[in-house]
């Protein structure tokens, strides 16, 4: 591993970590999850691009990322523990989703247009977290990741 | 068809006695009240009861569950004055049933004295501002000898601070140093190296949740009350109890006396923060009959037959025990 590679993820899990001591303080304790996530998705989103990650690599970094989003979902929001363990899951599903439908259709590290695509997509996610009922969303997560695994694995075998 | 006029009076009056209705004593500012909704057709759902203040702004009072078809669902609430009127919310229901605590008032013969007096100390007694700082609170506090409502505001200020969960920071320090490090140490294969820290990363969202559930506070703090006018004093000292499901900071009057404990007159100043859906067991609040006064009223749920207070914010409130 390259020396601005250990910087840049330092760097990540740094800021994430200063965030979350920011939080901390904080005398009002009530953000919405789908909020939260599309703070931490926009945000891995972009480290990503920066990092010029991509595939599995681009993966992980969000599954990193994921303990945070516990943490917030649960720290601002009003759930007890399984309903928290729940919306962090189905933000994962949302997550994984979206990452290998990009996978699906943009090829190699895609283009800042691309990037700018798969956040709003990250936004219309949030939208769905927060306007939708929580079964649907749940559903559409799942379905949108066995469609795209479909596809993923389809192309795989050629 | 001659028949139809009363045919439909019947068919009206059996919708009437078959809908659902409010049963109560009377409604008390003030205090925790209890009703009992009717239906002979049976409530199963979420119960929920919400106040209509005089603004026209409305608080959640009570929610329950019911899970099998009861015919009575008891309610137990918070009310003050600043409500003018109550709607209950059932399942299969339309329209709200709605009571008209205003109207019920000035409709009822005048208030019996006792009851005037106890209306108006409450209305002398105003809760501080429901702010509560981040920090650990003093093991010790001295009052200055002021009068109950500035002892409180005093107290509040100073006394009422939420805990500071250290635990998933920790955590999260830890995970993320693991994060960084582990593509460096580790030399085994890509995928093996992918799954530890997709294991890892699993792990520590769980453990994240779990660390991270904010445990609701009750703050507890004891006056010797002798009455409106009373100067207060002293100095003040800390309990501290952890239960499973909230965590109990009481301060008293030194030596050994129990802030938790009501004794006939005690008067207390109380914070809750109870986010979530555990919130704070009533019995350790107020009972009943207790008088209490809250910044902004607390939402009470039935959890296992018990009632719990809950709010989204911070609020505080005074509570003057049973035979004062």
């Amino acid at each position: 591993m390259k020396t601005t590679d250990l910087v840049n993820r330092f760097l990540y899990f740094g800021l994430l970590l200063g965030a979350v001591t920011l939080s901390l303080q904080m005398q009002s304790r009530f953000l919405a999850s789908a909020v939260v996530f599309v703070v931490l998705a926009v945000y891995a989103q972009g480290a990503s691009a920066l990092f010029g990650l991509s595939g599995t690599e681009k993966g992980m970094l969000f599954l990193e990322t994921s303990p945070f989003l516990g943490f917030a979902c649960v720290f601002f929001g009003k759930s007890g523990i399984p309903s928290s363990l729940l919306i962090t899951g189905t933000c994962m599903t949302a997550s994984a989703a979206i990452l290998m439908g990009e996978r699906l259709v943009v090829k190699g590290e895609g283009s800042l247009a691309s990037s700018f695509a798969i956040i709003a997509l990250f936004g219309l996610a949030g939208l769905g977290l927060a306007m939708l009922p929580f079964p649907l969303f749940l559903g559409l997560s799942l379905a949108a990741l066995v469609i795209t695994g479909y596809g993923l694995a389809r192309r795989a075998q050629g | 068809m001659r028949y139809a006029p009363w045919l439909l009076a019947l068919i009206a009056s059996s919708h009437i006695l078959a809908s659902p209705r409010i049963e109560e004593e009377a409604f008390l500012p003030y205090r925790f009240n209890h009703a009992v909704v009717v239906d002979d057709d049976g409530v199963t759902g979420s119960v929920d009861l919400e106040g209509v203040r005089w603004d026209g702004t409305r608080a959640a009072l009570f929610h329950t569950d019911v899970n099998a078809k009861t015919p009575r669902v008891d309610l137990l609430f918070y009310l003050d004055e600043d409500f003018r009127a109550l709607e209950l919310h059932i399942p299969g229901q339309e329209f709200p049933l709605l009571v008209d605590l205003a109207k019920r008032e000035s409709e009822s013969p005048a208030l019996p004295k006792e009851e005037t007096a106890l209306r108006t100390r409450m209305r002398g007694l105003d809760p501080p501002s429901a702010l509560a700082s981040d920090g650990d609170t003093p093991a010790q506090f001295s009052l200055q000898g002021s009068d109950l409502v500035m002892a409180g505001f005093q107290a509040s200020s100073r006394l009422f601070g939420l805990p500071i969960p250290r635990a998933p920071l920790v955590m999260l320090g830890c995970f993320s140093l693991f994060a960084v490090a582990i593509p460096i140490l580790s030399r085994g294969q890509k995928k093996w190296k992918t799954l530890v820290r997709a294991i890892a990363a699993m792990a520590a969202t769980g453990l994240a949740v779990f660390l991270s559930h904010p445990k609701p506070v009750l703050f507890q703090v004891a006056f010797s009350d002798d009455g409106p006018g009373s100067r207060v004093s002293g100095i003040l000292e800390r309990q501290m109890e952890e239960w499973p499901n909230f965590t109990q900071v009481s301060y008293a009057a030194g030596q050994g006396e129990q802030a938790g404990f009501a004794r006939p007159g005690k008067v207390q100043l109380v914070g809750i923060w109870a986010p979530t859906l555990q919130g704070v067991p009533l019995d350790e609040v107020a009972s009943t009959e207790s008088l209490v006064r809250f910044s902004s009223p607390p939402l009470v749920t039935m959890i296992d037959g018990g009632a719990h207070l809950r709010s989204t914010a911070f609020i505080t409130g005074w509570v003057v025990h049973e035979n004062h």
